[in-house]
């Protein structure tokens, strides 16, 4: 074969590729450029055929995603704003909580030996694997009893349940990339174990805390089946929010779109911050030195 | 500084015996290697001694003291491990003050001791840097600044010098050597790596499968190893192990038509006359191929191949299907026929049952 076929047949090869992933591409983002220019039209824009690709803006579906100007308290606001704050409330909170007992409880189980051990990081493990929709209604009834139903705290809860057995696994596969000897020094030179856990190995394994604090908060944000079972009028969260969005004129889909776009945007800013511990967070640490 | 006494020390984990019935002490300021395989119990019996293990049965005594029930940091000794265990986030200062600052010493103390300590390790420029910033010879150094800067009575090492470059760690072991003559101090160091030990240590001390095989200094562990693991642990390349079976009048060499006699080939009488099977441990450096005729005591023996490793030559032959080397002393190679001969002096005699040494007293 002559060197200028080689050319030729790279050069061929290398615009396929192109061409694929350019196909590829405009798939993945053709739907969210469609949500964020639905986002910004007005109802006669948005169905009006053939589709618009220029407009007049209109800012009436943010107003009332975020509670703001006229469009807030007009009869046709499906109230997004306030699920907007449940789920900031909820997957923060979730994930704050399932992070710190995930970190504490991956530390016991990568530092001591227990009796079951090999046992409880499966069942830990399993809370996972379940289906939600298989526990739904028990969750149901038991929230009802509790007075939990339709309330933050409860959807909190059920956030940090879904979420500690995540963060006690990647937590655990972070805390054995820190040598035992960190804290052997340590403990050598007259400090406690305390002292060793929370000044010298918690700052040695704070990307991992981060990557696992990004996962849970994108499963927690994310979240529909607990949210759409457990919630009905003052606790729903965005993405519950988004799936029935009706007003009083019916589908407010200006809006629908706004809550879209909104429900995006925290993810893509969480997974941008902790970019560099991703690869890290998703083979479990097992990347890291043992 | 400390004399360290090892009493009937075990070390039980479940059913595993770690460590068993040990019995060693360790003068005051020596420097002692435990040297061993992989697992047979010289880290467990380190941390034991740094207090990280509890002692199943045994006593571990500092000075005549019982320490056994006396945490880590109430025992005033300093460790060093393998892997290099700087906190990345501290830079190199706080990382070799970090064991004052839990003692709360003065800060014109900390300095002076710091001064001091850079001074040995050469680090001064280093102090303000991270851990990253450094190579992992660099770091170790560090590792042992912050081991000695207060002074401890006793050092213990946990292979040290095993995660740094080949280059670095000659230069490091020289130092750390001198390091501990200087200081004085009790050093216990742990290694698998068996030229380490001969260089550094006082005294070795040979482990297996959790008890102690032999206690001595390097040379005479070299010279007069008690059993065959000693003998062939220790040295490279390892010993030359073959079996003797006594017939009249001498001892053959295995299966092969090599008959040894104490006339000839200026073996023992004892090791003729016991008559017992023996198995005969000769090193490398003490098995030699000559031209023939050039020495009365050399045997005939067919030579599989010859190597140079740079300034030597060595030849491997075989017995019974086992490999053996020797050194190649010819002056030329490739004759047709071959001669070896085995240095008398070098000639150790291991019991085939019991695998100990046996000499002529013994026998």
């Amino acid at each position: 074969m002559s060197p200028s076929r080689t050319t030729t047949f790279d050069l061929v090869s290398r615009w396929l590729i192109f061409g694929l992933l350019a196909v590829y591409t405009l798939y993945n983002i053709g739907p969210v450029f469609w949500l964020v220019l639905s986002s910004f039209k007005s109802r006669m824009d948005l169905f009006a055929m053939p589709p618009k690709l220029f407009f007049t803006p209109d800012f009436s579906g943010y107003q009332s995603v975020f509670g703001v100007g006229a469009a807030a308290n007009s009869a046709s606001s499906v109230g997004v704003f306030d699920s907007l704050v449940n789920s900031i409330i909820v997957s923060v909170s979730g994930t704050t909580l399932a992070v710190a007992f995930g970190t504490l409880a991956g530390y016991v189980c990568s530092r001591f030996n227990f009796i079951g051990k090999g046992d409880f990081m499966f069942f830990v493990l399993s809370t996972r694997m379940l289906p939600p929709v298989a526990v739904l209604v028990f969750y149901h009834l038991m929230f009802a009893r509790l007075g939990l139903a339709d309330t933050r705290f409860g959807l909190t809860l059920v956030s940090i349940f879904a979420n500690v057995g995540l963060a006690t696994w990647i937590m655990k596969g972070f805390f054995d990339g820190v040598p035992k000897e960190v804290e052997q020094i340590a403990i050598v030179n007259g400090y406690t174990r305390m002292y060793a856990f929370t000044r010298l190995v918690l700052p040695m394994v704070k990307g991992g805390i981060a990557a696992t604090a990004g996962f849970c908060f994108i499963f927690a944000w994310n979240e529909f089946a607990f949210a759409s079972i457990l919630t009905t009028t003052q606790a729903k969260t965005l993405p519950v929010k988004i799936s029935a969005a009706s007003g009083a004129t019916g589908l407010e889909w200006t809006q629908i779109c706004a809550a879209g776009v909104v429900l995006i945007i925290p993810v893509l800013i969480f997974f941008y911050l902790i970019r560099k511990h991703l690869l890290m967070g998703m083979t479990f640490g097992v990347l890291g030195r043992r | 500084m400390a004399e360290i006494v090892l009493k009937d020390l075990s070390i039980e984990f479940g059913a595993f015996k770690a460590v068993d019935k040990v019995n060693l002490t360790v003068k005051n300021g020596e420097f002692v290697v435990y040297l061993g395989p992989s697992g047979c119990g010289k880290t467990t019996t380190l941390r034991c001694i740094a207090g990280l293990v509890q002692a199943t049965s045994g006593d571990v005594l500092f000075d005549g003291q019982r320490v056994n029930d006396l945490t880590a940091s109430e025992r005033n000794i300093a460790m060093v491990f393998q892997f290099v265990s700087l906190y990345p986030h501290l830079n190199i200062r706080e990382n070799i003050i970090f064991p004052l600052k839990a003692r709360g010493i003065p800060r014109a103390e900390i300095a002076r001791k710091l001064d001091w300590v850079t001074g040995i390790f050469n680090l001064g420029d280093e102090l303000k840097r991270y851990p990253s910033a450094l190579p992992p010879g660099a770091r170790q150094k560090v590792a042992l600044a912050r081991a000695v800067i207060r002074n401890p009575a006793v050092l213990l090492l946990d292979e040290p010098l095993s995660a740094i470059d080949e280059q670095f760690r000659e230069e490091m072991r020289w130092e750390l050597g001198h390091l501990q003559r200087e200081l004085g101090v009790t050093t216990i160091y742990v290694t698998h790596d068996q030229r380490e030990a001969m260089s550094l240590a006082d005294r070795i001390v040979l482990m297996s499968d959790g008890r102690i095989v032999q206690v001595g200094e390097p040379d005479r562990i070299f010279l007069e190893p008690e059993n065959v693991f000693a003998g062939q642990f220790i040295g490279s390349p390892s010993m030359n192990l073959i079996d003797l079976t006594p017939v009249d009048g001498g001892l053959r060499l295995g299966g092969s038509n090599v008959t040894l006699t104490p006339a000839s080939n200026l073996i023992p009488e004892w090791a003729v006359a016991s008559r017992r099977k023996l198995k005969l441990g000769v090193r490398p450096l003490n098995v030699h191929l000559v031209e023939p005729g050039s020495d009365p005591t050399a045997f005939p023996l067919a030579v599989d191949d010859v190597f140079s490793v740079g300034r030597e030559r060595f030849f491997m032959f075989s017995i019974d299907g086992v490999p053996y080397q020797g050194v190649d002393k010819r002056k030329t190679t490739g004759g047709a026929a071959n001669a070896v001969h085995f240095v008398p002096d070098g000639l150790l005699f291991f019991d085939a049952e019991t695998g100990l040494r046996v000499t002529g007293d013994a026998a």
